[in-house]
């Protein structure tokens, strides 16, 4: 397992892009490079962090994020908001299309699908998971979780179809460049996020769309829908249709294919 | 609950253009609809005691809505959904009566996986809540109100 270097990980990264990173911190261990992120407000965006191990890696609502030193990536970016709020929600499916151009960059061109709203899927298995949390109205924190090498003890605590990258390609993966490759892109698109919006790209999400026209299954506390994924609109939210024929757009909810 | 509270709940509600809250304090709770916007609407009700009366029609004062100074709300920055903590197991994040100052989360909104936590921007008392855990909320929509 290649080890994380600052300075190998810079050299992928394009110097316009190197200009905007005032910090990229590695840690053999933390809790959560989210976490760390988000309780140094003060560190001016954009801050970067990774870690070999999370003792606290977590997913949506708490939910645990395994994290074992076995050469997976724990990434997180904190990122200027510029505008509004309400203007970034798109920004979390902008965070996966970023992550998959990272992939084609570094030379990995498998056929990857998108499931709304930001997971990355192979073979309709968990690769990639992305969580956007902030707590202030200036700074988003951007959390990506890539598995590339995810020991098949963990399969069973995590109760979900996984797969890693290095069981995709079957190469072993020089981790320092696909980390620069993956900063790169996804700084590439949170800055097209801000000049373009998400419009420009809603038809290459549709193409790797793992939902669409797929029958589905939406739940949230208040939430029970079963429909046909009919794709997302341009604000990014999941598009349904159900039983009787009604259209639906949704920003929340967790969705199990039937 | 206090006449003054309802009164001042009833101003809130005509100045932020809210439809109904409402609000739960001990084993009192109201209900306030705003069926328009001339005439405001109470619905009180003591549960769990059944000799009061379950509804008391009440109507506001005919006079021009007055700006509350001492309270305000938090509203919500973005379409999504309400979370009171951090994870379905956790502790809410502030309690109704608790003194918060400006900068303590009082909830999460969410979109699209992307979690926000939503901070108080005054020092004052919690008096309200008026989501629910897990509903959806839209923006600017009233969360809680806070007394300074």
């Amino acid at each position: 397992m290649e080890p994380l270097l600052a300075t190998e990980i810079k050299n992928t990264i394009s110097p316009e892009h190197l200009a905007v990173i005032r910090s990229l911190e590695i840690f053999d261990c933390i809790d959560s490079t989210n976490t760390y992120l988000l309780q140094h407000p003060e560190k001016p965006s954009v801050a970067i962090c990774l870690a070999e191990q999370q003792t606290k890696g977590h997913g949506q609502r708490g939910r645990a994020w395994v994290s074992p030193k076995s050469g997976n990536i724990y990434l997180s970016l904190s990122w200027p908001m510029q505008k509004n709020l309400s203007h970034f929600t798109a920004l979390s499916l902008m965070t996966a299309l970023g992550v998959l151009h990272g992939f084609n960059a570094y030379g990995i061109h498998a056929s990857f699908q998108l499931k709304w709203p930001n997971d990355i899927l192979y073979d309709g298995r968990k690769v990639v998971g992305i969580l956007l949390e902030s707590v202030n109205k200036q700074t988003v924190v951007v959390g990506i979780g890539i598995n590339v090498n995810m020991p098949k003890q963990y399969n069973a605590s995590i109760h979900k179809n996984i797969s890693d990258l290095e069981t995709i390609t079957g190469e072993t993966t020089a981790r320092n460049r696909l980390v620069g490759h993956v900063i790169n892109e996804v700084i590439a698109m949170l800055k097209a996020y801000e000049t373009e919006g998400f419009q420009p790209y809603l038809q290459e999400w549709h193409q790797h769309d793992y939902l669409l026209k797929k029958q589905i299954h939406l739940t949230s506390s208040t939430l029970d829908i079963i429909g046909t994924a009919q794709g997302i609109n341009e604000q990014g939210k999941l598009l349904i249709k159900d039983e009787n024929g009604k259209n639906h757009a949704f920003s929340s909810g967790s969705v199990k294919t039937l | 609950m206090d006449i003054r509270k309802i009164r001042a709940i009833i101003d809130l509600i005509k100045e932020k253009e809210i439809g109904e809250i409402e609000i739960s304090e001990g084993e009192e709770s109201v209900r306030i609809s705003q069926f328009n916007q001339a005439t405001p609407r109470i619905i009180e009700q003591h549960a769990p005691v059944p000799v009061v009366p379950s509804t008391t029609p009440f109507t506001a004062p005919a006079s021009a809505p007055t700006k509350s100074e001492h309270k305000q709300t938090v509203n919500s920055p973005m379409v999504g959904t309400f979370y009171i903590s951090p994870s379905p197991d956790a502790a809410p994040f502030i309690n109704i009566g608790q003194q918060v100052s400006p900068g303590d989360v009082l909830c999460i909104v969410e979109a699209m996986k992307m979690f926000n936590q939503i901070e108080a921007d005054r020092a004052g008392k919690v008096v309200a809540r008026l989501v629910e855990d897990g509903q959806p909320v839209e923006f600017d929509q009233p969360l809680f109100v806070i007394e300074e």
